[in-house]
């Protein structure tokens, strides 16, 4: 299945410009359920209410605010525009950088990005980001949003991820780690070696979400209008104790054997 | 680009800030002032941890609580009127003019053609998982083997000595992270949060454990399932002239200020702005309004600026400590004095019991933030369908 780009820009670094169609990497495979009129068994309209009055307020008559701690800050419509960012196709590279700078903890969402005209350059670009293995921080407008990203290589194909802004993320700098006496190197080198025991490929292939399975199970049962079997609810106690933590443990060792 | 309020990264070398109050925001150091009062009269009580349970590795056992790594914006726009009053989504019928009540809406499917059925909370709750408090790290992978194309989410763990049985969790954890330092691997485990499995890589970074929540690998596309074509073959002359052109912006370091939202400080500016001239500021009068759902709408507001400085200062304390702070006595009492905890708006009845209609519409983050301000206990355990009953059973 071809899939439809989601956006088109130009990364643009010097002189250089490459033309580029975003696809996104990621797909939403979540269950999704629709709000019903219980009694009708119909999807239901929404609409915003003031709700001391309880009347509802049309769209026209809606206004934007910042709430703050004892107030709040009203906008209208030609304020937020002037304060959205102006519409641009330039995706501007600010620096590149050794691979392994950008901490993953700032990733939010890939992109793989297709040329859109100049193979050349794209092929070019594509070539150049895999053999030096950097990463392009870079700038860009995307529906009335600003986005920093990564460009970066992945396989053999260029790839763009959204990084989350600074206001976004603890700041883990300011943390520290915890302290105390010197480590037994002893220990430290039991424990590497362990590590190294248990060294492992990344397979991500062998995981399954487990709770969206049943619920797409669920919804095939729904669909073939059979009756879906309640299950008996079962108590919700805390495993607090080490007996059932044990028993917890065993099952998963069974399980594997 | 508008000056930084915050200038430190995860990856920056800067000098590290012992104490919070270095940190330039007025806002924030005014309202962490507020809540360092609060904390030294009331004893500490910071948001608890989104996971708590045990790390098993070989025979070691390390507690650990998991707090989110990432949070909401500084700033966001709400929906007013225009008096400025706060508006509350509600649902109807398709011919009703009276909003539905809670107990006249469910969730459903559509099973065929304009056709729905209704499925109900319990099935929902039985396709959870079972919870399961243990992480069995039994698989190190090379840190650059692991893709940056599934990282979802991030986690900070700290140690939690309460529930270490005859020890405290204070050098597992670090001999845990100095390890995986050492050898350059990251744990791969799953965990069940909220009655999902969720995959995570565990992680150190100078001395501080995080997970890293994973993508399934069934939610990630690949070129090739998108028709997307290998790049080909490039004219070695071209690629020489890019290449000249990417070493013209090489940088050694990462600069964070990179990632300040050009947007979010515009409209911070004009937020500044408007209140020196009280343009457009609409005071919050707490004791003329405030129907329920005003108050659980700012509320929710409130905490969220809060939420972000508590965080920090429990994560700092968790890890110097070695231990998740203990909840304090008023844990015993919570449901009847939850009207003291928050210092505003001050001498308000229980916070009001949100409606059903809310609930469904809202994500498990944001209904579990709700079922700690109204201590649901076990919240932490507990799938969407179980937060949304248990907020709706609360005592109105």
């Amino acid at each position: 299945m071809s899939a439809r780009a989601v956006w088109k820009g130009v990364i643009g670094f010097g002189k250089e410009r490459v033309p580029v169609k975003l696809y996104s990497a990621v797909t939403d495979r979540n269950v999704h359920f629709r709000l019903l009129d219980r009694r009708r068994q119909r999807p239901v309209h929404q609409a915003m209410i003031e709700p001391q009055s309880g009347k509802t307020v049309s769209r026209d008559d809606r206004h934007k605010a910042v709430v703050g701690k004892q107030d709040r800050i009203l906008f209208d419509d030609d304020e937020l525009e002037a304060l959205t960012p102006e519409p641009s196709r330039e995706i501007e590279v600010m620096h590149f950088l050794p691979a392994g700078t950008i901490d993953n903890q700032w990733y939010q969402r890939p992109y793989f990005l297709g040329p859109d005209g100049d193979a050349e350059a794209f092929d070019a670009m594509a070539a150049a980001l895999a053999d030096s293995g950097r990463e392009g921080m870079v700038h860009w407008v995307m529906r009335h949003k600003t986005y920093v990203g990564a460009l970066r290589d992945h396989d053999g194909h260029p790839v763009l991820i959204t990084l989350r802004h600074l206001d976004e993320v603890v700041d883990a700098d300011a943390l520290e780690a915890p302290g105390g006496e010197k480590l037994n190197a002893g220990e430290v080198k039991m424990a590497t070696d362990l590590i190294e025991m248990y060294a492992a490929d990344f397979e991500p292939e062998t995981y399954q979400d487990e709770y969206r399975q049943r619920l797409e199970a669920l919804v095939e049962t729904k669909r073939s209008g059979k009756r879906v079997a309640v299950k008996r609810r079962r108590p919700q106690q805390p495993t607090d104790d080490i007996a059932s933590s044990l028993k917890a443990s065993l099952a998963q060792e069974r399980k594997r054997a | 680009m508008p000056k930084p309020e915050k200038s430190k990264s995860p990856k920056s070398k800067s000098p590290k800030s012992k104490s919070p109050k270095s940190k330039p925001d007025k806002r924030q150091s005014d309202e962490q002032a507020d809540h360092q009062a609060h904390h030294q009269e009331s004893g500490f009580r910071g948001p608890r941890p989104f996971w708590s349970g045990t790390i098993a590795f070989g025979l070691v056992n390390l507690p650990v609580g998991l707090y989110p790594a990432q949070h909401s914006r500084d700033i966001t726009l709400k929906e007013v009127d225009e008096k400025g009053r706060p508006l509350s989504r509600r649902f109807f019928s398709e011919t009703g003019r009276k909003p539905l009540k809670s107990s006249e809406l469910a969730r459903g499917v559509e099973v065929g053609e304009d056709h729905y059925a209704v499925v109900e909370d319990q099935e929902i709750e039985d396709a959870t998982l079972e919870h399961r408090r243990e992480i069995e790290l039994s698989r190190f992978v090379s840190l650059d083997e692991l893709d940056p194309l599934y990282f979802r989410r991030a986690y900070f763990l700290v140690p939690d000595s309460r529930s270490a049985r005859g020890g405290g969790a204070l050098k597992p954890y670090r001999l845990l992270a100095a390890a995986m330092e050492k050898a350059q691997r990251a744990g791969i485990a799953t965990l069940v949060m909220r009655g999902r499995e969720v995959l995570v890589a565990i992680l150190a970074e100078n001395g501080i454990i995080r997970a890293e929540a994973l993508r399934f690998h069934d939610e990630l596309r690949t070129p090739q399932s998108i028709d997307l074509k290998s790049p080909g073959e490039p004219e070695a002359k071209r690629e020489r002239e890019i290449r000249r052109a990417m070493d013209e912006l090489n940088a050694k370091s990462f600069d964070p200020d990179e990632l300040i939202d050009p947007h979010i400080e515009a409209l911070k500016k004009r937020v500044r702005q408007k209140r020196r001239r009280h343009e457009d500021v609409v005071p919050i009068d707490a004791s003329s309004e405030g129907s329920a759902e005003d108050e659980f709408e700012d509320g929710a507001d409130e905490k969220e600026g809060a939420e972000v400085i508590d965080l920090m200062q429990v994560l700092k304390r968790s890890l110097k400590r070695g231990r998740v702070e203990p909840q304090n006595s008023a844990s015993a009492s919570r449901k009847t004095s939850s009207s003291t905890r928050t210092s505003s708006p001050p001498s308000k009845k229980t916070k009001a019991t949100p409606d059903k209609a809310d609930l469904v519409e809202l994500g498990r983050d944001a209904l579990y933030e709700l079922a700690k301000q109204h201590d649901i206990a076990g919240r932490s355990g507990m799938s969407k369908a179980q937060l949304i009953k248990a907020l709706h059973d609360l005592p109105r």
